[in-house]
């Protein structure tokens, strides 16, 4: 059975992303990931707020950053989270993308390496094991009252494949399906590599979706996002978008200046399109079907969702309900 | 001013469409951008509101409004006219 879960980005006051868990837990909707960026509200202290007003839906911290955060302090900070919702707590790490990471100083450096440490790091320590590798030394002094799946966030073919070789689960951030694809087989190499069964992790489509029935207004919502996506993206992906050197630095500027009026004038509508899900509420019922044959066993519905977001989320529920039913029988 | 307008003109409203109207409202809030604006007092106070399932009482309604005036002025207006 696929999960259903969607992304809030801590940009916000607390008062509102603490109303729309309250409509997604309403809704049922399993659970809500709360993205995590130095610019936005801190993700771990958002959840600690969420958990504890909600009942049922669980919160996944992601995608977390090793360069920022220190892994022996991810370990500690999520680990203090399952004492406010036991078994409601998942985390994603990931390395990020180089502009932000450059915004604030921050060099990266060996990713693939990182990752892999952080994720040896965390786990053990959240498994209560003394931690001591190369320079680091120790374990936590209080017991994580759960366990914690380790997500790895991941877009290159070669964070998708360590992804299914370490992690409890995999967030593959595209929204076609034709790149879902490739990166499926990317997580599943990884996989049968580490000798795992591909039933043994959950792995995620964190789509970013933007619907409305006026599709000039999704397209606009979806801009800053895909802007997001198009800085990060791995050299791969990025030359079969074929959006030019010049463009590109173009929108690196202006992501870096938070210059979202600049960004309305570089951004054209067929890059928004291969890199957001636009349209109307009614199209997902397709892509899902597409999603879930491919076999990812969640599907994350991903910021800004949609200029109405309410409505949106709603008619999307709907959707799925529908489709549901024509999906598993 | 537009606030004290639109309470007025919602005193006139059947229960169903006070109940569209809070809804309507309350998507234009939550899609917003512009939410730093809204003071945190108010917002948590539309969030209770909404939890109790009482937004649709003037008292929270009129917060409701408040707020959407702050965050998203000209569909405020919009709203108002329209009424």
């Amino acid at each position: 059975m696929t999960i259903f879960s969607v992304e809030i980005v801590p940009k916000d006051p607390l008062w509102k992303i603490d109303l729309l868990t309250y409509i997604i837990e309403e809704l049922g909707f399993s659970g809500v990931w709360l993205s995590e960026h130095p610019h936005n509200r801190s993700s771990f202290i958002t959840a600690s707020s969420l958990l504890k007003k909600t009942s049922r839906v669980w919160t996944g911290l992601g995608v977390v950053n090793p360069y920022t955060i220190n892994p022996f302090v991810i370990a500690q900070l999520v680990a203090s989270l399952t004492e406010v919702a036991p078994d409601r707590v998942k985390i994603a790490v990931g390395a990020g993308d180089k502009t932000t990471l450059e915004s604030i100083g921050v060099e990266r450096v060996k990713p693939l390496e990182k990752i892999r440490e952080a994720v040896t790091i965390i786990r053990q320590l959240l498994n209560k094991k003394k931690i001591t590798i190369d320079r680091i030394h120790g374990r936590l002094d209080f017991n994580p009252r759960s366990s914690v799946p380790i997500y790895i966030g991941a877009q290159g073919p070669r964070m998708l494949q360590l992804g299914g070789e370490i992690g409890d689960g995999v967030l593959v951030n595209y929204s076609n399906p034709e790149d879902l694809k490739w990166a499926y087989s990317e997580v599943r190499e990884g996989i049968e590599k580490a000798g795992r069964r591909i039933e043994s992790i959950d792995v995620a489509a964190y789509l970013t979706i933007s619907l409305d029935l006026d599709p000039e207004k999704a397209v606009k919502t979806a801009i800053p996002y895909a802007a997001y996506i198009l800085c990060g993206l791995p050299e791969k992906i990025m030359e079969k978008m074929d959006v030019g050197e010049e463009k590109l630095i173009k929108v690196k500027e202006a992501v870096r200046k938070g210059d979202w009026l600049r960004l309305y004038d570089i951004m054209n509508v067929d890059i928004v399109k291969k890199l957001v899900l636009i349209g109307q509420p009614t199209i997902l019922e397709e892509k899902l079907r597409e999603i879930v044959e491919i076999g990812y066993s969640q599907v994350v519905l991903g910021a800004p969702i949609g200029p109405r977001i309410l409505q949106t989320l709603r008619e999307i529920k709907k959707t799925i309900d529908e489709a549901e039913t024509k999906l598993y029988i | 001013m537009d606030v004290a307008r639109f309470m007025e003109a919602v005193r006139e409203l059947a229960v169903e469409e006070k109940h569209s109207l809070m809804e309507e409202l309350l998507d234009i809030l939550l899609s917003s951008v512009n939410l730093e604006m809204v003071p945190d007092d108010v917002g948590w106070r539309v969030n209770q509101a909404y939890r109790d399932g009482k937004l649709i009482e003037d008292e929270f309604l009129r917060d409701l409004a408040y707020a959407v005036s702050i965050a998203e002025p000209a569909k405020f207006r919009r709203i108002v006219e329209r009424l």
